[in-house]
């Protein structure tokens, strides 16, 4: 296993990271431990969760994959371990609180506390919000769209307020944000410098073949702030293992059991990129799975890389992406397919 | 004529701004005088020029645009009825202070001497950083790609510091940058409110059909902080008013005069993108051009739109489009493109 520092932190996480949102739907408990401990026996230090997963979001899966993961460090007494992220659920939801703004004092002590209860821990060491409250550009957007009669949202300054109070109170190590833009990413780090409120030590957004767009303006601050990104769907809900190409659609698959609530990637030029992407890793002998991941974990503003599984065959192969090196001759052939499918998925 | 405050200032400009660059180059400085004339006449009270203009950039050329422009103030005695904005050259052209042209208080005197002579003005209302000294991603990079062994730049706050200076002396009115990242444009804002340094009033990126990428993470930042985009390049080096599809180079176009020099433009998505923008608008009833123009035009984050002409009749259907408004129809059909084939050209 490969380490990256975590931020501006001492803290060495794995340049993979598990993602265990299939947890609790996709996968038993029991296929969760069976992942953790293999996982942990290959070296990974870095789990990632949310008190909104298993996905896809319901009112009877929410809380259930951090149930998964307290029994398991109830049962293995491998807290200390591990890195543990969580995150709050951003507005939306009406099983969780309301489903309204979240991020106030009442709403944030609630979920921390609900979180810290299920992963049956006192501390978590990164905490994140997991989606903007305001109006802006995430989840399948890929251009921010003015909206005059936006809804008030709660000041960034305010919500870093609340969330330092729990890190004094050493519930909370560090914290991140998601889903988010180079306008929150900015205004986030200068409260920091200027204000001295807790600085964010990581950015968790998706990054993989079909949407670079964290390319374009995040990754610069990303390297010049030294706040990474935690690639989220580096395979694009499994577009990029070649599952889903000539239209195929496995019963057991995510496609396969949710397609109705997973449009993102379901676009003609994402199925024709996913396509070259395909035939270029046959040129290389490699599998798309890994040239996918192996080509997150290679950039240089990536902290680590959140792969999901449902099978430990998947899990083993998306591990074994770390010891993958790209040849820059493979770069730039990827680099050329992304010129002609810029972002067919953002 | 409608017109835009320029970001904090209690300035009005047009909504159309005239592009100078040809003059000097493509177009005489009799037929500068006539677009100057024309546009005033039409409400446009902002003109854009840069020390580096004519273009393409030549050492023979260099600084003839200004020229133009300050022999107009004389004869036409309007300079104070025109919101005067020009630019400091980066670095990399050899030929304007040995290439070296980094954002020194030495070289933004020498520069800013420069320019107030040949625009035989003593003020100019919006001075701009024409390109940022960093390794950034601009002119046709739609990536930031980092490099570890980039060389010495001047800080932002250093660059701030001697621009104040001549805000002092009231040689300029405001500031402001161009070809800029999310990294840059907010790093700007910041330093001016924690230090009381000038605070730009502008970005002067490109913006057009093939290349929205301002709206993925620029356009947030510019709503919410009260600084828009000057957009350059709305028909794409003319490549948006239809001119060379099928094809076709006239012999007297951008491309047929120098299209060694403007290859960014020339990508078979970007072909294929503007034979789509060119049916949408024809079953409109409108040309490609006034399409285009009329997009760039209805952006909440734009503060003006910077056209460029090589004749009258181009001009006078440039500026005619500051009447046009696109339907909520038409809109939406442009995104629709815009999503299939996004960015071709960044």
């Amino acid at each position: 296993m490969k380490f990256k520092k975590l931020g501006s932190t001492e803290l060495d996480v794995s340049l993979i990271c598990l993602g265990t949102m299939t947890w609790g739907q996709q996968n038993s408990e029991a296929d969760g431990f069976a992942q953790m401990d293999y996982a942990l026996e290959q070296g990974i230090n870095f789990f990632d969760t949310a008190e909104l997963y298993a996905t896809p979001p319901m009112d009877h899966s929410y809380g259930k994959t951090e149930k998964v993961i307290g029994n398991w460090f109830l049962q293995k007494k491998n807290r200390d371990k591990i890195i543990l992220g969580s995150k709050i659920t951003g507005p939306g939801f009406k099983w969780i609180r309301g489903g309204g703004n979240e991020y106030y004092e009442k709403g944030i002590e609630s979920a921390l506390n609900e979180s810290l209860k299920r992963l049956k821990t006192d501390y978590i060491d990164l905490y994140q919000l997991h989606w903007p409250e305001r109006n802006t550009n995430y989840f399948g957007k890929l251009d921010y769209q003015h909206d005059e009669n936006e809804k008030k949202w709660h000041e960034f300054e305010s919500i870093l307020k609340i969330l330092e109070k729990f890190i004094k109170q050493g519930k909370i190590r560090h914290i991140g944000i998601s889903n988010e833009t180079p306008y929150g990413f900015t205004k986030y780090l200068k409260l920091n410098r200027v204000n001295g409120l807790p600085r964010i030590v990581s950015v968790q957004n998706p990054y993989n073949f079909l949407n670079r767009t964290y390319d374009v303006g995040m990754s610069e601050i990303s390297i010049r702030e030294n706040v990474g990104l935690l690639a989220y769907s580096p395979l694009a809900f499994g577009y990029l293992s070649g599952k889903y190409r000539n239209n195929e659609m496995p019963k057991d698959s995510r496609m396969g059991l949710y397609a109705d609530i997973w449009g993102r990637y379901r676009k003609e030029k994402a199925y024709e990129a996913v396509d070259e992407y395909y035939k270029l890793s046959k040129r290389k002998n490699m599998s798309l799975t890994h040239m996918a991941l192996a080509y997150v974990n290679s950039r240089p503003f990536v902290t680590s890389n959140i792969i999901g599984a449902t099978t430990m065959e998947q899990l083993k192969e998306n591990i074994k992406s770390v010891n993958i090196k790209l040849d820059d001759e493979t770069i730039n052939e990827i680099d050329l397919i992304h010129h002609s499918y810029p972002n067919p998925a953002p | 004529m409608k017109f835009k405050k320029l970001g904090h200032t209690n300035i009005d400009v047009s909504l159309i701004c005239l592009g100078t660059m040809n003059m000097g180059e493509q177009n005489t400085q009799e037929e500068g005088f006539e677009q100057m004339d024309y546009s005033f006449d039409q409400g446009v009270n902002f003109f854009d020029t840069a020390e580096v203009y004519a273009v393409p950039p030549r050492q023979e050329t260099q600084g003839k645009t200004e020229e133009i422009i300050g022999n107009w103030f004389v004869k036409s005695k309007k300079r104070e009825k025109i919101i005067l904005a020009t630019k400091m050259v980066g670095p990399g052209v050899e030929w304007i202070r040995n290439g070296g042209g980094n954002y020194t208080e030495e070289n933004i005197a020498v520069a800013v001497e420069g320019s107030l002579k040949r625009l035989q003005t003593d003020y100019i209302d919006l001075y701009q950083l024409h390109w940022p000294e960093r390794n950034t991603n601009y002119f046709g990079k739609r990536n930031y790609e980092h490099d570890s062994k980039e060389g010495k730049w001047n800080d932002l706050e250093s660059v701030l510091k001697s621009l104040k200076k001549f805000v002092d002396q009231g040689k300029i009115k405001y500031i402001g940058i161009s070809n800029e990242t999310p990294w840059g444009l907010s790093k700007f804002l910041e330093l001016a409110e924690q230090l009381g340094l000038p605070r730009i009033v502008s970005v002067q990126n490109p913006y057009n059909l093939l290349n929205r990428a301002y709206d993925i993470g620029m356009s947030e930042i510019s709503c919410r902080e009260n600084v828009g985009l000057l957009a350059y390049s709305p028909l794409a080096i003319g490549y948006l008013s239809g001119k060379y599809r099928n094809n076709q180079i006239p012999k007297n176009s951008r491309i047929g005069l120098f299209g060694d020099f403007w290859t960014r433009y020339k990508e078979d998505n970007a072909k294929k993108a503007v034979d789509d923008y060119y049916k949408l608008a024809k079953e409109n009833g409108l040309t490609l051009t006034q399409m285009s123009l009329a997009f760039v035009n209805s952006r909440p984050f734009m503060t003006s739109n910077i056209i460029g002409a090589t004749t009258m009749e181009q001009l006078k259907e440039n500026i005619g489009t500051a009447d046009i408004d696109l339907s909520d129809e038409i809109i939406e059909k442009i995104n629709l493109i815009h999503s299939n084939n996004p960015n071709p050209t960044p």
